[in-house]
């Protein structure tokens, strides 16, 4: 394995204690807390109201076309960023290669801000 | 067998489960989460190739992005709201074993004989000149107009993003 | 077990190494930041909101009350574990663990000191990294908020996610400009890296805002060396630390971004199912993002670790006194961050919480725009000013008034939408009591109106 690469070694090591550290924390709370388990208490709580069907019903479209716009952009921010690293190098050129890039989605932006889009939540 | 090649066999029995634990569970939410868990194993297979920058991609885009997209997608639908057997399956599985076979065993065949096939993992002919790593060398490639041009391709990407805007908004527009 | 033999002997090699003792001290002080970051910050929080309210906060548990979130980590450990009925269990169990995984993994990119850092130059993904793990937390809100099968936690999982996908891409741009500037400074005298190649790697980026050319004179090399606060990129982009402030503070859903769990209105978000311990992962795990969102803000703006004596201690090659440098970098390093943090605080104190319909214009209308016209502008600014032959100072500086001029323009353009967009929303009753002051008042008998007019 290469120098560059032993860092995500590392990193991974850091997730996964994360997931350890749950697994820890959960199982002492587990030896130490109490366990009474009732009906009314492994009921879903809704405001002390017993509920009414179920809670996965639709949701409105709104959140779908927010997460595409999302996925849109964050494809942007890469471009961006692999861009800015290096965009002294690059100069006019690579300056007006990105300029219209941004232009585009802007457009996009525009497009979702005309129809409306942001205005729900 | 070094350590580079045990955490490839670790990290490819995982995909390959994960994998396989999306198309079988039963609870399509399920699914969604173990594609995180593939996608996570993809990225490390790229670390593995010393591709930081797109590992890391993998994880923003794929892993943080796409996931929600399909996780949103599912809480439009009303199928979330069953409790169980909410990825529909039928008694076809066989074709698609058969299938799948055939289509894996090619692309084995195709990798291990091909000319292009990588030979030797590691050699020196691959390594970056000094002072530039991973996310500069992608730059450069990307944008230089000089070395390699992916001009035109990048710019046509930014319409094809556009069009996956414009797209969802119409589509999503319920008036 | 032949064949593993490389693999056993290679990972021998490498854990008796210098390289992981590193990472040990590393992963250790990572650990116990995070663990007592929370413990801090949950206290300082109710201390300094306290004073600000003309309260004394908590005072009974231990000395000035110095102890009180002690004792409720122990009372958050003893308390019942409840997995609701109806949820689905497996990913009830998972989303806890998914929450603060990644925000522990996201700890490995942070140099705390020049030693107490990973192994070798660190990350070199560096932003796109901490981003990328930041990303991760939003499935684990979704996942929290479906599995709990509870209408307060799902629409609170919705919104969250809604709002931390929005404010996360101004959060990326605005750390762009930085990056940009680094490709400026790069391999000019002094400076790190070869020519016009910028870095994204957290650790380089503070080696960029501490370049002090030695003068033999002990006395300025001990303070300024490494440790040079006129380089540091907030004087050069002020705004783009305001707009990730203020994309930190969406990200990790805090005051005035608290709305998907407006207690008000979704009880606790999608937090309201679970109970004792899995609670508190998700609580710790808020703390340490808001500690990750002040120590990136503290690296890329102001200056990291550097401080009076860290580089020039470490550059001694003497053991003892590099590990002083190295607890003081790590002192330096982690009083800005608690000040950043107590920023957090004095907001949550002082800011009522947005509307929902303010929300996501502005994000999607006023941030992004600005952060993607920063862009534009830093590039344009630099292309003019090198094409007219001027050294790199003057494009510094340029930029540097044009954005404090500009910092002074976002906070006019945000008070005239909330304004615009406050008045909108009240047209509807302003007009309707319009419409009732023209009409005539009705005559009370005994106090009630006499009869129910017509509604026009």
């Amino acid at each position: 394995m290469s120098t560059p690469s032993i860092g995500y070694l590392y990193a991974a090591i850091l997730l996964a204690a994360g997931f350890v550290f749950v697994i820890i924390a959960t199982s002492l709370a587990n030896l130490l807390a109490p366990h009474d388990r009732t009906k009314e208490k492994l009921q879903t709580y809704e405001s002390g109201e017993t509920p009414i069907g179920s809670a996965r019903v639709q949701y409105p479209l709104g959140f779908y076309i927010f997460a595409l716009l999302f996925v849109a952009f964050d494809v942007d921010i890469v471009f961006i960023i692999a861009w800015a690293i290096i965009f002294k190098q690059l100069s006019l050129f690579g300056f007006f290669e990105i300029f219209f890039f941004i232009v585009v989605l802007v457009l996009g932006l525009v497009y979702a801000w005309r129809k409306g889009v942001t205005r729900w939540i | 067998m070094d350590l580079a090649t045990l955490i490839f066999w670790i990290i490819a029995v995982i995909l390959v489960g994960s994998a396989l634990m999306v198309v079988g569970l039963r609870n399509i939410v399920h699914s969604a989460v173990a594609l995180i868990l593939l996608f996570a194993m993809a990225a490390g297979i790229y670390v593995l190739l010393d591709a930081e920058f797109i590992a890391i991609v993998q994880i923003l885009i794929y892993a943080g992005a796409v996931t929600i997209l399909i996780l949103f997608a599912l809480m439009l639908t009303r199928i979330t709201g069953q409790q169980s057997r909410t990825n529909p399956t039928n008694k076809q599985w066989w074709i698609a074993l058969v299938i799948c076979t055939l289509l894996g065993v090619s692309i084995i065949y195709a990798a291990t004989t091909s000319p292009h096939a990588v030979a030797t993992v590691g050699s020196d002919s691959g390594q970056l000149p000094a002072g530039i790593n991973n996310v500069v060398r992608i730059g450069q490639l990307l944008y230089s107009p000089t070395q390699y041009s992916f001009v035109l391709p990048f710019e046509i990407a930014s319409l094809v993003l556009l069009v996956a805007i414009i797209g969802a908004i119409v589509i999503g527009r319920e008036d | 077990m032949l064949l593993a033999d490389d693999a056993v002997t290679q990972l021998i090699h490498g854990i008796i190494s210098w390289q992981f003792l590193q990472f040990v001290v590393t992963f250790l002080v990572i650990f116990v930041f995070v663990l007592t970051g929370a413990v801090i910050l949950v206290l300082a929080e109710r201390k300094i909101m306290a004073w600000m309210q003309d309260r004394l906060g908590p005072i009974y548990t231990g000395p000035w009350g110095l102890l009180q979130t002690v004792a409720d980590m122990i009372k958050l450990l003893l308390k019942e574990d409840i997995r609701v009925a109806d949820s689905d269990k497996l990913l009830f169990l998972l989303s806890p663990s998914v929450f603060i995984a990644p925000v522990i993994a996201a700890f490995a990119v942070l140099p705390f000191s020049p030693y107490i850092s990973l192994p070798g130059t660190g990350l070199a993904t560096g932003i796109v990294y901490y981003v990328a793990m930041s990303s991760i937390d939003v499935v684990a809100v979704v996942m929290a908020g479906y599995s709990s099968n509870n209408k307060y936690s799902l629409i609170g999982g919705l919104r969250a996610a809604a709002q931390m996908i929005s404010y996360e891409l101004p959060l990326v741009l605005a750390l762009v400009g930085v990056v940009m500037l680094t490709s400026v400074l790069a391999g000019a005298p002094g400076y790190p890296g070869h020519d016009s190649i910028g870095t994204i790697s957290l650790r380089q980026i503070i080696d960029f805002q501490g370049v002090w050319h030695k003068t033999g004179n002990p006395v300025l090399d001990f303070i300024f060396e490494g440790n040079t606060p006129w380089e540091w990129f907030i004087l050069i982009q002020p705004l783009m630390l305001v707009i990730y402030y203020i994309c930190g503070l969406a990200e990790t859903n805090r005051a005035p971004f608290d709305l998907p769990e407006a207690e008000s209105e979704l009880v606790a978000g999608y937090v309201t199912e679970y109970s004792g311990v899995r609670w508190a992962m998700f609580y710790l795990g808020e703390y340490g993002n808001m500690t990750i969102v002040s120590a990136i803000a503290t690296i890329l703006f102001l200056g990291g670790w550097s401080g009076p004596g860290v580089a020039y201690l470490t550059g001694l090659n003497v053991p003892v006194w590099g590990l002083v440098g190295n607890l003081l970098a790590l002192v330096y390093f982690i009083v800005k961050v608690y000040l950043l943090c107590a920023v957090f605080i004095w907001v949550r104190a002082t800011l009522p919480r947005l509307r929902s319909d303010q929300l996501m214009r502005f994000a999607w209308l006023i941030l992004i725009p600005i952060t993607l016209g920063n862009i534009l502008l830093t590039g344009a600014l630099f292309l003019l000013i090198s094409g007219l032959g001027l050294p790199t100072w003057v494009f510094l500086t340029v930029t540097g008034v044009i954005n404090w001029a500009a910092l002074f323009g976002f906070i006019w353009v945000v008070g005239r939408a909330t304004v615009a967009t406050t008045r909108r929303a009240q047209a509807p009753a302003i007009r309707a009591r319009l419409r009732a002051s023209t009409t005539p008042a009705l005559p009370l008998r005994d106090g009630i109106p006499a009869r129910v007019p017509e509604l026009p």
